[in-house]
């Protein structure tokens, strides 16, 4: 257990940045996920911190300790890999045992054949099994213990990955993308599975990810990467409700965020097409900006309700809930998120209009960057 | 099975394999025919596969001023007889157990790290030292032959076990093939046997090497077959000592000579040293086959 200090990390391959600068303060116990599209250096960044890559400048502390010039293994973390990295050839049993073995035995009583002979050796490989016992039981795989890799599915696979990580009650664990290999199903399940591990050891987790479902559900906090930029770390409601930059809007989220453009009068008012979005004020006047609206907060109104006039292109039932994807006539598509019962009233190729709710309306310059509103409720 | 093929295509392919097959096939029948015959049923051809075995008479135990009725022979027993006894084979089939472990064991012992630094490691120069790999497999082994010989005789090595292995040692075949297949495995199973506490040369031994079995197996065939039935280059360095004699050299010591060729224990020579490799492929023939095309994994 420990906290984990990244400062100003700074990495690149020949001529490609792919970290520029990154600082994250981790705190002990934390599950924290670093979560972004592919490319956008998160798994970098999980390898600097275990010790595998060298980073070009910055530290990385662990427990206020640098630990820049420590090796992998001097780090006292554990990582578990998207391919589980298990060694093929060993059983499920000698897998999880091989760090406590690297660790407690010598280098004379691991010697094959001899090293059994060497005082010492029994009473260490008791305390191995004990402990691998423990681990297996933990995870529920005690009755794989003699099966090699090859004969296990995904999730067990992964669950000997996470056994393996666990045996030496490491400071912090790092994951990178444990779960994109199984099965939308098991996907959920070991979400589960992984935050409720977390609760019981109350380690540290640093979880790597590019699905935004894995890092809202998980994390304690959620560091949104991109172009090797650390773009906002906040708990998960808040990267989603307050977001500090419009591609942090834009990556969380599912279905997308709505990105309209609108003008704002010298008096802060914001227009959307030709309505003006009431009682919403902007802190910058008489520039162009983009109003993000999620899904939620659009509704679909009748043609002649107080909104943006479109047609709707698509829908879709979701069970509880449907989705919308409309056309505004003043271009652009948008999607809307409603209860099921508005598939009674709407349906796709019918038109419509779109309102706007200007309460979680989010207001972005050109830039992308986040611009303070002011909501004043119409007298 | 592809089921879209006609029976004539089918029945074509199979008559060019069968030709191809008899065509390699042949020389062993021949072989194996010899073996077992007598010198005149070998000159005249005559006798089928396995000859009359009829008695004959052995010239040399003449020679020896033994009677003539003590001096007849069956065939395949005078044969296979006076290749153990003419020739100390046991000690040449010995000497190229050892010889063959031995170079197999060093080149491996050589070639895993090579091939993991190769692959796996990244340091200023790597892509040289691999051209240079490439390079050295264009050189062929007669070329160098004369220079390594004199390197040898400069430091006395020659007629020594040290003659018939050090040379081959350092297997760039091995350290290419082994590369390849170094490739082929994940990155990150390295990296997580680093976090797990091994050192670069456990990471070799104990993950790299286990997981290189079917390479391993291929890299045996071709360096053992090479080297158990290589000619050329112990008759190079063992110029006197015949206790140094691999099994091919000991096929010299009925060849030529005042009395002519004996075909009969030659052949019956050829066979005993074939019969250890053909046995063991027979023995590990899916294993074999296997490393080969390198599918052992996954």
């Amino acid at each position: 257990m420990a906290s984990v200090t990244i400062r100003d990390i700074e990495k690149s391959f020949g001529s490609v940045n792919v970290l520029n600068g990154v600082s994250v303060d981790i705190e002990d116990g934390e599950f924290i996920v670093l979560v972004g599209p592919s490319g956008c250096g998160k798994s970098t960044l999980l390898r600097i911190i275990a010790g595998l890559e060298q980073q070009n400048a910055g530290n990385i502390s662990i427990a206020d300790e640098l630990v820049d010039n420590l090796h992998a293994s001097h780090r006292d973390i554990a990582m578990v890999f998207q391919s589980y990295a298990l060694y093929p050839h060993l059983t499920v049993a000698n897998n999880i045992s091989v760090p406590l073995h690297m660790r407690r035995l010598s280098f004379l009583q691991r010697l094959p054949l001899l090293g059994r002979f060497m005082p010492g050796h029994k009473e260490i490989m008791d305390g191995i099994k004990r402990d691998v016992d423990e681990v297996t039981e933990t995870l529920g795989i005690g009755a794989l213990m003699d099966r090699k890799p090859g004969q296990l599915s995904g999730g067990q696979r992964q669950r000997v990955a996470v056994g393996r990580a666990m045996v030496r009650h490491p400071r912090a664990f790092l994951m990178d993308e444990p779960l994109s290999n199984l099965d939308a199903e098991l996907r959920v399940h070991m979400r589960a599975e992984i935050a409720e591990l977390h609760r019981r050891l109350a380690t540290t987790f640093i979880y790597v990810t590019h699905d935004q479902a894995e890092a809202m559900t998980m994390a304690d906090r959620v560091a949104v990467m991109m172009d090797g930029d650390l773009l906002q770390v906040d708990t998960p409601s808040n990267v989603y409700k307050n977001p500090t930059d419009i591609r942090v809007a834009e990556f969380i989220g599912s279905p997308k965020i709505n990105i309209l453009a609108a003008q704002v009068d010298g008096a802060g008012k914001i227009t959307v097409g030709d309505r003006m979005l009431s009682g919403l004020y902007s802190s910058v006047k008489g520039e162009d900006i983009q109003v993000g609206v999620r899904p939620e907060a659009l509704t679909l109104a009748d043609i002649k309700a107080e909104g943006l006039p479109c047609r709707i292109v698509h829908h879709e039932n979701m069970g509880s809930e449907a989705y919308f994807h409309a056309e505004l006539n003043i271009g652009g598509r948008v999607i809307s998120r409603m209860d099921a019962s508005a598939l009674d009233t709407f349906a796709t190729g019918q038109e419509a209009s779109i309102v706007i709710d200007p309460q979680n309306a989010l207001l972005f310059g050109k830039e992308g960057q986040r611009l303070a509103s002011k909501i004043e409720v119409a007298a | 099975m592809l089921g879209n093929s006609s029976p004539m295509a089918e029945a074509l392919k199979h008559a060019v394999l069968i030709v191809g097959a008899l065509i390699v096939i042949l020389p062993f029948y021949v072989m194996l025919s010899y073996s077992m015959k007598s010198p005149n049923e070998i000159l005249t051809n005559t006798g089928g596969f396995i000859g009359s075995q009829e008695k004959m008479v052995d010239d040399y135990c003449i020679k020896l001023g033994n009677p003539k009725k003590d001096c007849y022979r069956t065939p395949v027993f005078f044969n296979y007889g006076s290749a153990f006894e003419k020739a100390p084979l046991v000690r040449y089939l010995l000497n190229g157990v050892f010889v063959t472990l031995s170079i197999f064991i060093i080149q491996v012992l050589v070639a895993l790290p090579c091939a993991y630094a190769l692959s796996k490691l990244r340091f200023w120069g790597r892509d040289v030292v691999f051209a240079m790999v490439l390079v050295c497999l264009l050189i062929p082994v007669h070329a160098i032959a004369l220079p390594i010989y004199l390197m040898l005789a400069k430091v006395g090595l020659t007629n020594s076990y040290a003659a018939l292995i050090i040379p081959w040692t350092i297997s760039v075949f091995g350290i290419f093939l082994m590369r390849q297949f170094f490739m082929t495995i994940p990155d990150d199973l390295i990296d997580a046997a680093r976090i797990d506490g091994m050192s670069e040369f456990s990471i070799v031994w104990k993950v790299m090497l286990p997981c290189a079995v079917p390479a391993l197996m291929a890299f045996a065939i071709f360096s053992v077959v090479a080297h158990w039935n290589d000619y050329f280059w112990p008759r190079v360095v063992i110029t006197g000592d015949r206790s140094y004699f691999t099994p091919p050299l000991g096929l010299r010591e009925f060849t030529g000579g005042a009395d002519g060729d004996f075909y009969g224990p030659i052949m019956a020579t050829a066979t005993i040293i074939v019969t250890p490799l053909i046995v063991a492929f027979l023995l590990a023939q899916r294993k074999f086959i296997e490393g080969i095309t390198l599918s052992g994994m996954k």
